[in-house]
């Protein structure tokens, strides 16, 4: 039986001189004891005796003569093995510097783990650098990352002559059916040339036929390796085989190889082709657009022939494309969020000075330490040690806390991805792992780390007035001028840094307060919302979809424990947002920025009712607006604002939504955007004068879990063949899009109480040692009759000048800090008084504590032990 | 080297488990003579490290054996006591017998220390 992996590394260490019978014994008493004891307790009693081996039986050269290795490489090991020694005679100290090195170095680890997905591992698409991404540029809201219209789509392809080829998708759902219940599955719908242009391998079948996103062309699919495998028993013949897809057979012409299968790429069930009409709706914008760059073209010339193209458009189609135009971005930046480069900017900064702080917690150690080694290090030099070999002993000996901070410190952040891993919703999270790249940071963290803390305490101690120290007693107060002028600045710098990430992760925290407490607009929590997708073969027409719609809510309505059932097409705040262009009657238009546009919602009778959104004027939707009487529209109260000056000014008034006449005859109270940011402009259509063939489900319920079961019911009883997905209460969905920024608050909290941590136990460090110097002072002081308040107040007064110098820093510091981070304070000034003031004075009395402590116990010294001590 | 130097606790057991193997002394059956026996944890490490020791006092000599495959195609080291390691084991033995002579009532009530490592 082989012993583990773990103890075979560890025998790897150890003296080849003894290795061989060393191991042949662990591997003979490995085998008995599994027999009688159990395999994991033999495994584990193996591991542990390896160890001992590596710990009592170091690697050492088999003749260790000059022979092997020059000079240095000799000392090194020399050095090293000195170090191990000094590591297991000092445990307490030992412990405190690998804690301290295994936090900082655990914290950049996760940090760096984020970074590493970002922007180092290779995204699973062929030559990413070459593929640019064509986004829509919105006039009316600013964002700068929008999709594009079929009708666009196909206009950029035909006209574009920098890309080679230019490829569109869009995630949507289709309903699966004949294979047993009726299904939702994740659907990404592609132009046939993705696949090819992504380079995606494919383990069965060859893929999309180039005319298969032509409109009218026979239905064909690509299934994911997971679906493939979960629900296809991984048959091998599927291709060929027909589903049933929004009841249309599609052949299957394809299984993807599972390398795609990261990120939100991971939830995709099944791909199939656009139908590339160019009449489809010019305004429908839904595209992620993307294309590979002819070889020698750069993303700026790409990105400039993208902007003439978007002007063409825009002067060809000025009602749906006046003032839009378009913009070429790199795949990195096109895979990240438009807060991403901020917050990982900050992040970084702030593990920064988490392992800063660290290092100068630890120089001061150190040079404490150093102070008490004066002795051995001045016989070292007197026996003809040079001052650079002194230093570089130091410095090696430090190398053993260095690696054993970065062992622990990958412990650290595995625990902390895991827990993160456990509270987080967005797929980004998932993909974050331990790679190689992750494991090459620490271990360059773990090397560097000992150089940081270790070289000023190194150069200080070893000054060539080290003579001073061969004398006995030769300690001087406090380790000389030089080195308590070092001490004051290490303290200085980590409580500014401290009070900088203080000052950042209380405003950030109020942001993330103020985000969750927002008042919405909608009664999130007594609503239960779920999604359903007709079937277009068995609603094919409105009246039959609005003929299911009003059955469905009239059963629901009569259910016990439901207040109020509506159905809506687009749920606030958790679906996208997307405008479709308003013309009022009678409003002017002086410059294309000012054309009026609004958010459309298609809702039913009861809707404001379901969601708890006031009616402030006028009335809701009723019975009476089906097709054939005029249609009706509600505004919320900002639309009415920008559009008509106010909500009674609104009532009656005409506008056209997308070239459809309305008439206002309600306006209702205003809901937040996804953002959280103020209302846009919105625009409710009653669903019985325009039917929706996907909708979502709104009840109220005073309790919406225990609500559930009858909902899910109800449906069933209907029509079996409509599926349900992602029924929850709203509040749930809105607590996790909100969950990612709850990780990243808390991430923020820890490093930042992390911060505070490491400078109050710096400073209190610092406080007791120089106290310790100055015990002979005080007991003269003490017996020339100062009082003991005296002496706190001398002492306190000393500490007082470097808190308030660290403090006034770390202030300004914060401020510079916050301003960077602006984007992502919601709601909060970067210079909100009370925060600073708060942080202050929180530090301040950490820092009193700190170092009254220490000196209370300094004074409470009987004058004459004091004196006596020498 | 004097003439009689003195014997660990550790080393002491080490030569004892020797005694009592003949030429069976290798590391895993010291070791686990030295775990029946004594109760004592310790590890094949640091048998090892004193037999390193008692080799250098020339109390033991070692031997290289044959591979077997149940250590996976390695050799063992025999040990074997030699007359010095005899000698001082006697001394060190005498010596505690000395000491405790007369002694045993009180000691029975004595909870024993673990001086699990030994100094050297």
């Amino acid at each position: 039986m082989r012993l583990p992996i773990a103890a075979r590394v560890l025998l790897r260490l150890t003296d080849p001189r003894v290795r061989e019978y060393l191991a042949g014994d662990l591997e003979e008493a490995f085998t008995t004891q599994a027999a009688t004891d159990g395999v994991a307790r033999a495994r584990r009693w193996s591991v542990l005796q390896a160890l001992a081996a590596a710990v009592q039986h170091p690697w050492k050269p088999v003749t260790p003569t000059r022979s092997i290795g020059d000079g240095l490489m000799r000392t090194f090991l020399q050095d090293l093995g000195f170090g191990v020694r000094m590591v297991r005679r000092q445990p307490t100290f030992s412990l405190v510097v690998v804690m301290t090195l295994a936090m900082a170095i655990g914290a950049n680890t996760v940090i760096f783990s984020f970074a590493n997905i970002l922007l180092l591992r290779p995204l699973p698409l062929k030559d990413e650098r070459t593929l640019g991404w064509v986004f829509a540029v919105d006039p009316h809201r600013g964002g700068d990352r929008g999709p594009l219209s079929i009708p666009e789509f196909l206009d950029y392809r035909a006209s574009l002559t920098s890309f080679e080829s230019i490829a569109a998708s869009t995630r949507t759902s289709v309903t699966l059916t004949g294979r047993g219940d009726a299904r939702r599955l994740v659907a990404s719908r592609v132009s046939a040339n993705l696949i090819d242009m992504w380079a995606l391998r494919l383990t069965l079948g060859g893929g999309f036929s180039p005319s298969a996103d032509t409109p009218g062309a026979a239905g064909e699919v690509v299934i994911s390796d997971r679906y493939w495998r979960r629900e296809l028993a991984g048959d091998p013949a599927i291709v060929g085989q027909t589903m049933m897809l929004d009841g249309r057979p599609s052949t299957v012409v394809g299984v993807l190889a599972p390398d795609i299968e990261i990120g939100n790429l991971s939830e995709i069930d099944v791909w199939t082709p656009l139908s590339l009409s160019p009449d489809a709706a010019r305004e429908e914008r839904l595209l992620r657009v993307n294309g590979r760059l002819k070889p020698g073209v750069t993303h700026a010339q790409a990105g400039a022939e993208v902007r003439q193209v978007a002007e063409r458009l825009a002067s060809a189609h000025p009602k749906t494309n006046q003032g839009w135009t378009a913009r070429v971005a790199r795949s990195r930046d096109a895979m990240t969020g438009a807060d991403t480069p901020v917050i990982m900017a900050l992040l970084a900064t702030v593990v920064s000075f988490v392992l800063l702080l660290a290092c100068a917690n630890l120089a001061n150690l150190v040079l404490s330490r150093a102070a008490g080694r004066r002795r051995e290090l001045a016989i070292r030099s007197a026996l003809g040690a040079s001052r650079t070999r002194v230093i570089r002993q130091m410095l090696t000996e430090n190398l053993v806390y260095g690696i054993c901070g970065g062992i622990a410190g990958l412990g650290v952040a595995a625990g902390g991805l895991a827990l993160i891993r456990a509270v987080a919703f967005e797929p980004f999270f998932a993909m974050i792992r331990i790679d190689r790249n992750v494991l090459a940071f620490t271990g360059l963290l773990a090397l560097l780390t000992p150089m940081l803390f270790a070289i000023l305490p190194a150069v200080q101690s070893t000054r060539p007035d080290a003579g001073e120290g061969l004398k006995d007693g030769g300690t001087r107060s406090a380790g000389g001028v030089r080195a308590a002028r070092s001490r004051s600045v290490l303290i200085v710098a980590q409580l500014g840094l401290a009070v900088m990430l203080l000052v950042l992760a209380t405003l950030l925290v109020q942001a993330l307060r103020n985000i969750s407490g927002a008042p919405t607009g909608i009664d999130a929590r007594r609503l239960l919302t779920a999604r359903l997708d007709l079937p277009a073969w068995r609603y094919g027409t409105p009246a039959a979809t609005s003929d299911y719609y009003e059955q469905l809510l009239t059963r629901l309505q009569s259910s016990q424990g439901i207040d109020a059932a509506a159905i809506t097409d687009r749920i606030p705040m958790i679906d996208g947002e997307p405008i479709s262009e308003v013309t009022v009657d009678g409003r002017a238009v002086p410059r294309p920025e000012d054309r009026a546009w609004a958010v459309k919602s298609t809702v039913s009778d009861r809707y404001f009712a379901a969601a708890g959104i006031a009616v402030v004027a006028g009335r809701p939707f009723s019975p009476e607006d089906r097709i054939g009487r005029p249609p009706v529209a509600l505004v919320n109260q900002e639309m009415a604002r920008r559009y008509w000056g106010s909500a009674d000014r609104a009532l009656g008034a005409r506008f056209s939504l997308a070239g459809e006449p309305l008439q206002v005859v309600g306006v209702s109270a205003d809901t937040l955007t996804g953002e959280r940011e103020a209302a846009n402009p919105e625009v409710f259509v009653s669903s019985r004068q325009r039917p929706a063939k996907s909708a979502a489900l709104f009840v109220r319920a005073s309790n919406p879990a225990a609500a559930a079961p009858v909902v899910r019911a109800q449906i069933r009883a209907l029509d079996a063949d409509v599926p349900v997905s992602g029924m929850r209460p709203m509040q749930e969905a809105l607590d996790e899009e909100l969950s990612s920024s709850h990780v990243l608050g808390s991430l923020f909290v820890a490093f930042a109480v992390l911060a505070l941590v490491l400078a109050a136990s710096g400073l209190y460090a610092v406080v007791s040692y120089s106290a310790s110097q100055r015990v002979k002072e005080i007991g003269v002081r003490v017996a020339l009759g100062a009082l003991p308040s005296d002496i706190t107040r001398m002492m306190l007064r000393q500490t007082a000048v470097l808190v308030a110098i660290g403090l006034g820093l770390g202030l300004v510091g914060g401020r510079v800090l916050a301003i960077g981070a602006s984007t992502l304070l919601y709601r909060v000034s970067p210079s909100d008084p009370a925060t600073y003031a708060g942080v202050a004075v929180a530090l301040g009395a950490i820092a009193f504590l700190a170092s009254y402590l220490p000196v209370r116990r300094a004074t409470a010294i009987d004058p004459v032990s004091a004196l006596r001590l020498e | 080297m004097a003439p009689e130097p003195s014997l660990g606790e550790f080393e002491q057991f080490v030569l004892l488990a020797l005694v009592r193997l003949g030429d069976q002394g290798y590391g895993v059956s010291i070791h686990n003579e030295i775990v029946r026996r004594a109760g004592r944890d310790v590890t094949v490490a640091s048998v090892y490290k004193t037999l390193e020791r008692l080799e250098l006092k020339g109390f033991a000599a070692s031997a290289v054996g044959e591979p077997t495959a149940e250590r996976g195609g390695r050799r063992k080291k025999y040990f074997r006591i030699q007359p010095a390691g005899r000698r001082a084991l006697a001394h060190a033995l005498a010596s505690l017998q000395r000491m405790t002579d007369g002694l045993t009532p009180d000691l029975d009530a004595a909870v024993p220390a673990d001086p699990l490592r030994d100094e050297a």
